[in-house]
């Protein structure tokens, strides 16, 4: 029966000890002599000189024991067993929680009254019009989207397989011949059941006017198109119809891998698994970040981003790879910028030059947004129509600081409620840790900051804008574990109480925004 | 968290080396600890950082986690004292 052979050998697995399975007791009483790797290894062929293998070399061979003992019996074996499975889970179980509940979220749909497992789709929103610039690029290899448009109105599958064949609004600019550009839907009509046909009979926009200089009929997308091009090799070989499952399915598991990596940043601030586990819970799956974490939606890459971009700095000491990250954040949204602040001060702590280097990435992504916008696109120019509420307006702040927290459809601790805990434990951390807390506070402050300046929260659920910081507000949850035994515990219970109700607001809303 | 000796040595804006590389060792203490299983190494680094912040009641080992995370406490609140 094989068994684990416990000698430690250099390249034995990191939790100490060697992971090769030897053969022990076969016999009947299983009474056979014990054989551990390492006697077993002078009795095997030679390995060829150019093994790799072969430079190893053994650390304590002679102090090599094998985890069955005599006489022990298959019951023993079996509990042994057991027990290790339990205390794997007990290590894992957080992170277990959190994939069961994101694999909910995709393969789950309403139906309905009911629930109905189903391969995930895009629900609407502006998700729709990035898998319309996707389809493009995709397959046109151009960001041009008025014939992407066109074939998902004849029942093609550029705007996802549920809204095919409907005539939905673009979120487009058109050029006119003079230069000026117009919103597509300031001149075309949608959603109405009235619709326009061409001399084909098929279906089209109904046309609300026609300027008179008239238009173009070349549609460009408000929305970043060109960052498309980065996946482009890997998702072109997919089949048309697998584009959309799949591009959710692989945000769903980047914001997994997110997830993990921000539980160990957690662990960086405190020694405790359980207060990262928690942590961990409550903003993956106890925020709006769950619904966002099967969306097709910037603000899913700006979280996935951010927390790749946070623990590499953190936990590595590398540059580039957060450089890169938050550039491509920025080049898909200017304001997506003030993600990189956190992580530019605690780099400048350790580094200066390499700060400068992510500060410097940060401005090339900003600057390639607005050249895609200006130059490649040319649909950003003086004139062009934007909607009010996406201006940045300096008497929003006499309201929105307090709706972006409390508003019944939007605010922040009326869908994450676990994160006014937060508030409490970002306390004692910010005395402990006052550099880091520092640089992510400041972090949270500019991207809470941000949102209040505009009137518009960003639509979808749950206050959209605010979901990218909502990793950097929960660390404070962590904070909870420097209070007194009783305090600790007390503030404990609330958390996973708030934890509860939280998860259940947004694994509902989640599935009951579809 | 890789804590690399010409990191420790360059650390800008830090008055003393001595409470940058002590910050370096908690902060892989603390990852070390939320692993588990990992009493001894952490015990070896606890006592790096007591040597660091010149601290003499080192225990010699841990024989549980809440040990280790206890002083790990103790040595976050007297690093930030």
């Amino acid at each position: 029966m094989p068994a684990r052979c416990r000698c430690a050998t250099e390249w034995g697995s990191r939790k100490g000890g060697c992971s090769r399975r030897v053969k022990v007791g076969s016999g009947p009483d299983d009474r056979a002599p014990l054989i551990s790797h390492c006697d077993e290894g002078k009795r095997a062929k030679r390995r060829p000189a150019n093994n790799p293998s072969r430079k190893r070399r053994r650390i304590d061979a002679p102090g090599c024991v094998v985890q069955r003992s005599v006489g022990y019996s298959s019951r023993r074996l079996q509990m042994a067993r057991f027990r290790i499975l339990v205390s794997q889970l007990r290590r894992t179980w957080a992170s277990l929680l959190v994939l069961t509940a994101f694999a909910f979220v995709v393969f789950f749909h309403r139906d309905g009254d009911r629930l109905k497992l189903g391969i995930p789709y895009v629900y609407a929103g502006d998700e729709l019009h990035y898998l319309v610039g996707l389809n493009s690029v995709l397959w046109d290899g151009d960001v041009e989207l008025g014939n992407n448009y066109t074939r998902a109105e004849f029942g093609h599958v550029d705007s996802g397989v549920h809204r095919a064949g409907q005539i939905i609004d673009h979120h487009t600019y058109l050029r006119s011949f003079t230069g000026s550009v117009y919103q597509q839907s300031s001149l075309f009509e949608a959603f109405r059941a009235d619709v326009d046909r061409d001399a084909a009979g098929r279906q089209r926009p109904r046309a609300k006017r026609i300027p008179a200089q008239g238009v173009l009929p070349t549609e460009y997308a408000w929305h970043p198109t060109y960052p498309f091009y980065l996946v482009a090799p890997v998702l072109s070989l997919l089949p048309r119809t697998a584009v959309e499952p799949v591009v959710i399915v692989l945000i769903s598991a980047l914001m997994f891998l997110a997830a993990l990596r921000f539980r160990e940043l957690c662990t960086t601030f405190v020694p405790s698994a359980l207060h990262a586990d928690l942590t961990m819970l409550a903003v993956f799956v106890g925020t709006p970040v769950l619904y966002y974490s099967r969306a097709l939606f910037p603000e899913s890459l700006f979280v996935i981003l951010l927390v790749f971009a946070w623990h590499s700095c953190v936990v590595r000491g590398r540059w580039l790879t957060p450089g890169f990250c938050l550039m491509l954040a920025a080049a898909l949204k200017p304001p997506a910028a003030l993600l990189a602040v956190p992580v530019i001060l605690l780099m400048a702590h350790r580094n200066w030059l390499k700060a400068v280097a992510i500060f410097s990435m940060v401005c090339i992504g900003v600057a390639f947004a607005f050249f895609e916008l200006r130059v490649l696109k040319g649909v950003l120019q003086s004139g062009t129509k934007v909607d009010p509420g996406r201006l940045v307006e300096l008497s929003n702040l006499a309201y929105m600081p307090y709706a972006n927290l409390f508003n019944k459809t939007y605010g922040l601790f009326v869908f994450a409620p676990v994160l006014a805990v937060s508030l409490i434990g970002w306390i004692p951390l910010s005395r402990r840790f006052p550099r880091e807390a520092g640089a992510v506070l400041a972090g949270v402050a500019l991207n809470f900051g941000f949102p209040c300046l505009l009137s518009f929260y960003g639509g979808s659920y749950g206050g959209r804008y605010q979901v990218p910081y909502m990793p950097l507000l929960g660390l404070g949850l962590v904070g909870i574990w420097f209070y007194q035994r009783a305090l600790r515990t007390a503030l404990l219970l609330a958390f996973g109480l708030l934890l509860v109700v939280s998860a259940a607001i947004n694994l509902k809303g989640t599935l009951w925004s579809t | 968290m890789i804590v690399r000796a010409s990191d420790l040595a360059k650390s800008e804006g830090t008055t003393c080396p001595c409470s940058a590389r002590a910050e370096s060792l908690l902060t892989a203490a603390s990852m070390l600890l939320a692993r588990g299983n990992q009493l001894r190494a952490v015990r070896v680094l606890h006592a790096e950082i007591s040597q660091t912040l010149s601290q003499a009641n080192q225990p010699n080992t841990y024989t549980s986690q809440r040990d280790g995370e206890e002083r790990q406490r103790e040595l976050v609140a007297e690093l930030f004292r």
